[in-house]
């Protein structure tokens, strides 16, 4: 189970908190509550292409994340061919595009704090972003629920 | 071993470099024309196709070489993968990613750019062949250091 967005600091980290409960998913949370989340906005550009552990939800299943920067298609099609050169079922890995839930502010967020080390100016635009497109965040994460149920029949 | 050869798009450099290491085209002359453009996935490749790994046959020795094509994302995608590898216990010693874009010089950039992106064929395979040729002992001896090590 991976969150794959940009650059594995803000939309695939909520989401995986989403997912393993670390946030909730019936309120909007608080600014302390996003910035408290491992590797929220904290990435640094070499680590890009890193797989982080977030935890392992009530299913059992090991939820990550990971930035691929620009190069989502090639990524995820170079990860599915490589594992079926091991024989591994390509079902055993679910991979969502959390990137699709970046709104401008957390974009321009995200480039401030990340690529200009504005910390102090971008962090507070990416929880704001966050904080505004966050019911679609909570959505996205129930419907990959709802498939990963469907996928274990 | 498993052995991945990748440049840019996964149809020219890489393609000829792997075909070099299993003996499909000699390595002691440079080859005509029609036999660069008989090379699996020979300037076939388009955008789509990037990120995917072809299978292009077994070396001597039993290990299994392929090509891919991942644009200017070549250093995310081989990370992504030592990672997925790390997760899924693969033992990442037994794979070798070689970069091939050290061998393309600009005629191949030129050629690949217009009978790739631009779908000019008529006009960038010539070029493509071309640039294949002019470098033809820079994959020979690419091919062959990977052989040797490997």
């Amino acid at each position: 189970m991976i969150y794959h967005c940009y650059g594995s600091s803000h939309t695939s980290v909520v989401s995986a908190a989403i997912h393993l409960g670390y946030l909730p998913d019936n309120r909007i949370p608080s600014r302390d509550e996003i910035l408290k989340l491992p590797y929220y906005d904290r990435t640094k550009p070499e680590e890009i292409g890193s797989l982080f552990f977030m935890g392992v939800d009530k299913e059992g299943n090991e939820v990550y994340i990971i930035g691929m920067e620009n190069g989502k298609e090639i990524v995820r099609r170079a990860i599915l061919d490589f594992i079926r050169i091991f024989d591994i079922d390509p079902d055993s890995l679910y991979l969502v595009d959390s990137l699709k839930l970046a709104n401008l502010t957390t974009k321009i967020g995200g480039i401030l704090s990340r690529r200009l080390h504005l910390v102090t100016l971008g962090r507070p635009l990416t929880v704001y972003g966050i904080q505004k497109n966050y019911m679609n965040f909570v959505k996205l994460v129930k419907d990959v629920k709802e498939q990963l149920k469907l996928k274990k029949g | 071993m498993v052995f991945i050869y990748y440049c840019f798009g996964g149809t020219h450099s890489s393609v000829v470099t792997a075909s070099l290491h299993l003996g499909l085209i000699s390595n002691r002359r440079i080859p005509t024309k029609e036999e660069i453009l008989k090379l699996p996935n020979f300037d076939k490749l388009v955008s789509k196709h990037h990120g995917r790994i072809f299978f292009i046959g077994r070396d001597e020795k039993g290990n299994k070489v392929y090509t891919m094509g991942c644009r200017n994302k070549s250093r995310i995608t081989i990370k992504a993968l030592k990672e997925i590898a790390r997760i899924y216990n693969i033992n990442i010693d037994n794979v070798k990613f070689i970069n091939t874009i050290s061998c393309v010089n600009l005629y191949l950039r030129i050629g690949g750019y217009l009978s790739r992106t631009m779908g000019m064929v008529s006009l960038g395979r010539p070029l493509v062949v071309y640039g294949v040729r002019k470098a033809f002992f820079d994959f020979v001896k690419l091919a062959n250091k990977i052989k040797n090590d490997g």
